[in-house]
């Protein structure tokens, strides 16, 4: 039985750059100064969160503190602790529970809440409430935050980047695409570089250019990309939230075009699933401990299968984890048309154990570096191999 | 092929060689114990191409031959019968296998001998020889802390080392690591680094008896001879990590303490961990040792003290409560010394009284501690 779903009132909630703005809790005199919270400069350290004030002289997150310098000499480093910005993040998502009834933390500064069924008790006035919300955190934490009000995660995810830094927006239920014809293709989230650029050849500069083509066409350009693209600029995205209880896990899933047997491309995929979510622990500064196969018959039958092992964030480990269970559970003779990988029972890295070996540590900041080489030339230009 | 046999004779070498047999495995033949009669001897081997263990037993031979047994259904069959004599009668021409007793008749189709993959053997004499408790103790001792990591292959197996005289065991995962030495050897000269599978090692340690062992190497195998069985094993070559390196020398604080009651502490303050990171905390200061541990997910906590012999500076370290009563439980004696130096460096653990001829040393790696 289904009932006529209300209109969704979904937030979101961004920190403006949280890291200095912890450190300026901790360091008053920080205030007003361009900070970077950074590896240093001597080393090889990048960029993990930088301040307004030094975003002016064009200093970004993930640039190499070297090369910040250069930018901006009066620029000023702090190596930061990673267990305060958690501490101060937990603070705030356990007082964001007490306003809100279903709370999906996507990041450690970033959340979404649902507001949907709440008007009454806000006064008939979410925007309102948006605005005093921002209060109570700057109040209570004294942490600036961006909060947007929309009726899917995704508006209000671009809606937030649009007022950014300390603002606030409301994108009312049915004006969603006339918000965002105006804006750059680049505003939706998972349009990289890469698309961006592949968008802009075709001729899309803007969202509605997008609007106005069909979704087949943007298939052609993009492939299944071209799907989700197509939603996103017409206004439509999940309001599903993932709750603290299942936010315990991350997993990617993927329908195929056209169901498959190969087991050559089964692996090929799976590789490509799982780097999507080891990348995603490490960005989360997580570890799985648990991990599940997911795989769809194209009867429909599905199958899930979990193995535990040593927490780990390392593609490898986990994609020989994940290619056993596949040659253990892919057992009918018929093609598959889903594979999906999850981590779970997630271990916060800080906590874990120290490692005997050195050369263990230097995978990490392999794994790292890997990371950064996909953010900036798109996921399909390295791989883990094996040692 | 024909021979006559007792039912509990034949149980018993069956349940030497067949822990072997891979359940489910891409080369069918492997799923057989091969049987060899050579007059009165029977021979049985089986294997899973990495490991292979062979038996022998006296039976009453009539007619020599060899032929693959499907294992499962053939120890069924010995299981389920009683103390009985048994006509083994196999036509290595049709590959039917007929076993008869006073009660009835199991007919059974095995497979040519010729399709079963040779038994490697290690010859040349590099070899030592160990009591069958030494070999039980040295490997009960080490494989806990064997890694199962198999990117870390060096690492999934247990490093024997034999120089000057002294037979080294070591085994880590990277987190925790043991090393025991016995000193006088009585072959000085010899000189091994070879690194031993867990699954070797634990078929070793069910089947080994408490007589003399002798233990050889050539270049890609080792093997194991206890009595009439031999188990043979690929050796895992690779560079095993340099665990010495690792060892801190300069640990200056010292902790005695009760194995037993330490242990206890742990395992029922663990219960109280988090579900994730099974972290305790050791709060230690002057004769007191505090281990405390809590649940934030699920409001648990819990701590206990344990009285012990520590006048070094205050410290505070976190251990994988796991890993702790791992090596509690693996170490001999009542009394188990830590020499501990910062909370991020690695804690040395120690039986407080050695046994003769033997240095065990075990190592775990602390937890950070999120204050």
């Amino acid at each position: 039985m289904t009932m006529p779903s209300p209109k969704r009132y979904i937030a979101h909630l961004d920190l403006d750059c949280f890291f200095v703005s912890v450190e300026r809790i901790k360091d008053p005199s920080l205030d007003g100064k361009p900070v970077v919270v950074g590896g240093t400069p001597t080393g090889r350290g990048v960029v993990a969160s930088a301040s307004y004030e030094a975003r002016v002289f064009g200093v970004r997150s993930a640039m190499p503190t070297a090369a910040t310098l250069r930018l901006c000499p009066n620029l000023v480093i702090v190596r930061g602790r990673f267990g305060d910005y958690t501490k101060y993040s937990n603070k705030l998502y356990q007082r964001i529970m007490e306003l809100a009834p279903i709370v999906e933390r996507a990041s450690i500064d970033e959340m979404y809440f649902d507001l949907t069924g709440c008007e009454v008790l806000y006064n008939n006035d979410l925007p309102g409430f948006i605005r005093k919300l921002q209060k109570i955190v700057w109040d209570e934490f004294h942490l600036p935050c961006t909060i947007s009000l929309a009726s899917n995660k995704v508006i209000a995810k671009i809606a937030a980047q649009t007022v950014k830094p300390a603002g606030t927006i409301y994108v009312p239920h049915g004006t969603e695409q006339e918000f965002l014809a105006p804006l750059s293709v680049d505003a939706i989230p998972g349009v990289g570089k890469k698309t961006g650029e592949v968008l802009r050849k075709k001729g899309f500069h803007l969202i509605s250019d997008l609007q106005k083509t069909s979704r087949e066409k943007l298939v052609r350009v993009l492939g299944k990309h071209g799907i989700w693209i197509h939603e996103v600029a017409n206004g439509f995205g999940s309001d599903e939230l993932s709750t603290e209880h299942e936010r315990k896990s991350i997993g990617n899933e993927e329908t195929f075009a056209k169901d498959i047997a190969d087991k050559n491309e089964l692996q090929r995929i799976l590789l490509s699933l799982t780097e999507e979510v080891c990348s995603s622990l490490r960005y989360r500064h997580l570890k799985g401990r648990t991990f599940t196969l997911k795989l769809r018959y194209s009867d429909f039958q599905t199958i899930t299968r979990a193995t535990t092992i040593e927490p780990t964030d390392d593609d490898s480990i986990v994609f020989k984890t994940m290619k056993e269970l596949l040659e253990a559970s892919y057992t009918r003779h018929l093609p598959l048309r889903l594979l999906g990988v999850r981590a779970s029972h997630l271990v916060e890295e800080e906590q874990l154990e120290l490692k005997l070996f050195p050369e263990d540590m230097k995978r990490t900041s392999m794994l790292n570096a890997v990371d950064k080489i996909r953010k900036k030339f798109g996921d399909d230009v390295i791989h883990v191999g094996r040692q | 092929m024909k021979f006559t046999v007792s039912s509990n004779e034949l149980q018993k070498a069956l349940a030497k060689v067949s822990g072997v047999v891979p359940s489910k495995s891409t080369l069918p033949i492997l799923e057989n114990i091969l049987f060899k009669l050579t007059k009165n001897t029977l021979q049985l081997a089986a294997t899973d191409l990495e490991v292979s263990m062979a038996a022998s037993i006296d039976v009453k031979g009539n007619d020599d031959g060899s032929i693959a047994v499907p294992a499962k259904r053939l120890m069924e069959t010995i299981r389920a019968l009683p103390e009985i004599q048994l006509l083994f009668n196999a036509d290595v021409s049709s590959n039917k296998i007929r076993m008869i007793t006073d009660m009835g008749e199991y007919v059974l189709m095995g497979e040519s001998s010729e399709e079963f993959p040779t038994i490697p053997q290690v010859k040349g004499d590099e070899k030592i020889t160990l009591t069958g408790e030494m070999l039980k103790n040295m490997i009960h001792r080490t494989l806990f802390a064997v890694s199962s990591d198999e990117l870390r292959p060096a690492m999934t197996g247990v490093l024997l080392q034999v120089k000057d005289g002294d037979l080294r065991a070591v085994a880590t995962d990277g987190h925790r690591l043991v090393r025991i030495q016995y000193t006088g050897l009585k072959q000085p000269k010899l000189k091994w680094d070879i690194i031993v599978p867990a699954k070797a090692l634990n078929l070793v340690s069910r089947s080994v008896d408490n007589e003399t062992n002798t233990v050889s190497v050539d270049g890609t195998h080792v093997q194991f001879t206890f009595g009439t069985t031999t188990l043979t094993s690929r050796v895992i070559e690779e560079s095993y990590p340099n665990y010495e390196s690792v060892i801190p020398l300069d640990n200056d604080k010292s902790l005695a303490v009760g194995r037993d009651l330490l242990l206890a502490a742990v395992r029922r303050v663990a219960l109280y961990s988090s579900s994730t990171t099974h972290q305790v905390r050791c709060s230690i200061r002057k004769n007191e040792l505090r281990v405390m541990a809590e649940d934030i997910d699920f409001g648990g906590e819990a701590k206990e003290k344990v009285p012990c012999d520590y006048s070094g500076e205050e410290l505070e370290i976190g251990f994988n409560s796991t890993y702790l009563i791992d090596i509690l439980s693996h170490l001999d004696g009542d009394e188990a010394e830590f020499k501990l130096g910062t909370s991020v460096r690695a804690a040395i653990i120690t039986p407080a009284h050695q046994r003769p001829n033997e240095d065990v040393l075990m190592l775990v790696m602390p937890m950070r501690l999120n204050t």
